[in-house]
């Protein structure tokens, strides 16, 4: 456990200094900053429209939306890299030297660079809400930011693990774009099965049908588990069985990583 | 008692036999230098050793399968070029791999300033790794197997890099820690060397051992280098 600890503060240590995240946090305090001096300069012409909270609820959740895209994209980047850079810089050999198996190498890198990802998402919604409470002079959002929150971390911890795999098995930039892909057409196959009967889906199954189909059962609901969070964000009424859908994202998620760690353990480092 | 057992280890990329039916015994105590020409399947046998790479045949550490993670407890490695994140200072390397060792506290810093010390790189304590020579990243690496009561030190090409004076230091080195009772197994084509240090020697060739025994049974009344030469050129016709 100590010598897991030690490698899950090593993979903090390596993704805290990288540029990409400095950037991208640099990027996010001005965006931040420059809403909330649109909204400061709006207010008055807004707030005879639809109030001073209504504007600043409704910033805060585009604000959140940009965010959670910023938090996706640094998820896809880190994921790639987590492993990767291990292996082109020559340090796995010398890691997997020590007691340590590569069931755990792999996680304490995984969960790593989620840890990161998720001290960036909620470091920039701590910024938002602070500036954006303080231009109002009462505190927006509430206790239901934090379940939105939740079901984000849910989504990048997959999109990490899906691009550490595709990331050990082809170039960065093709890693970085089938990623995306992948995601999109999870996503999508999950939005178009989405609240749909078994026998519903399987009903007309045609080329397409079938490999939504094929995602959506085998492969963790990204595509849902957003929606959750954003429905959640939104604070929208939530027509779906939860207990369900964190059940089949929990498990295929365990077979997702027990798949990644059976190829990865057999192969040459 | 047999600190390292190798028993019919076969390894094929594509069509090239890297390794052919190996068997080797490393026993407890020993310095042991496994010598063969480029390509001869060392480096392979090394990385098998460690559980890098999947074999057939039969490998164990201490008794045990290598790719039981237990196997690799009180073992360090060094390999040919050493590498580490380029932002740890030399004393956060030695701290990361003591602390990998099981070393803490005081136990762990005097450990530290041991290493630093046995390999007289104390002055670059606190220097970046991107920022040391090629012969100080190698010092810093051979520090690395002081951190911990390690028991098996497998040094991987482990003179290349270094000066003369860097060559004579870790000569003096593994002799002390031969005669500490540690077992080091050596992954070597520099002869000379090899001849002063180690113990027991086996000389592979295209994946086959050639010949295995304690360093006089194989040399003979010859050196170790004509001794070598004789029996890969043979193994050649």
């Amino acid at each position: 456990m100590r010598r897991f600890q030690l490698l899950l503060f090593n993979t903090i240590q390596k993704e805290f200094r990288s540029k990409t995240l400095v950037l991208i946090t640099i990027i996010t305090v001005a965006v931040i900053l420059l809403i909330n001096a649109g909204l400061n300069f709006l207010s008055k012409e807004v707030l005879s429209q639809m109030g001073q909270e209504g504007a600043a609820q409704g910033t805060t959740m585009a604000l959140i939306f940009i965010i959670s895209k910023f938090t996706s994209l640094l998820a896809i980047i880190f994921g790639v890299n987590c492993i990767k850079s291990d292996i082109e810089t020559n340090v796995s050999p010398l890691l997997m030297s020590f007691p340590i198996s590569r069931f755990e190498y792999l996680a304490a890198r995984i969960l790593g660079s989620w840890i990161i990802i998720m001290s960036y998402y909620l470091f920039s919604v701590v910024i938002a809400q602070i500036l954006l409470s303080s231009s109002i002079g009462s505190i927006v959002g509430g206790p239901h930011l934090l379940g939105a929150m939740f079901y984000t971390a849910l989504s990048n911890l997959i999109v990490i693990m899906i691009s550490a795999f595709l990331g050990l098995n082809m170039p960065k930039i093709m890693a970085l774009l089938m990623t995306s892909i992948v995601t999109i057409i999870v996503t999508g196959s999950n939005m178009f099965l989405k609240g749909k009967e078994w026998a519903e889906m399987t009903a007309d199954l045609d080329f397409f049908p079938i490999v939504a189909l094929g995602f959506h059962t085998f492969f963790p609901r990204m595509g849902i588990i957003d929606d959750i969070g954003r429905n959640i964000l939104l604070q929208k009424e939530i027509d779906l069985n939860i207990a369900i859908e964190l059940g089949h994202f929990g498990l295929t998620t365990a077979l997702f990583f027990f798949v990644f760690y059976y190829l990865f353990n057999r192969r040459e480092i | 008692m047999q600190i390292i057992k190798a028993e019919n280890v076969s390894k094929n990329y594509g069509d090239l036999k890297a390794l052919s039916g190996l068997s080797l015994e490393v026993n407890e105590g020993s310095a042991f230098a496994l010598l063969g020409p480029n390509g001869a399947g060392k480096t392979t046998f090394v990385r098998s050793l460690l559980g890098l790479t999947r074999c057939s045949g039969n490998i164990q550490l201490q008794g045990l399968d290598v790719f039981n993670k237990k196997a690799r407890l009180g073992l360090a490695y060094l390999p040919e070029k050493f590498n580490f994140f380029s932002y740890y200072s030399v004393e956060g390397v030695l701290a990361f791999y003591g602390k990998m060792q099981g070393l803490d506290g005081s136990q762990l810093d005097e450990s530290i300033a041991k290493a630093l010390d046995a390999l007289n790189i104390t002055e670059l304590r606190k220097k970046k790794m991107d920022k040391l020579s090629k012969g100080q990243v190698q010092r810093t690496g051979l520090a690395n197997l002081l951190m911990g009561d390690n028991k098996i030190l497998i040094l991987d090409e482990p003179f290349s890099g270094l000066d003369p004076i860097g060559i004579k230091d870790l000569k003096v080195l593994i002799n002390k820690l031969k005669a500490e009772g540690r077992t080091i197994f050596i992954n070597s084509h520099i002869l000379s060397e090899m001849e002063q240090i180690c113990d027991q020697v086996a000389i592979l060739n295209k994946g086959n051992c050639l010949v295995q025994g304690s360093l006089s049974e194989v040399k003979g009344s010859k050196s170790l280098e004509d001794a070598f030469y004789d029996l890969v050129k043979g193994d050649e016709k």
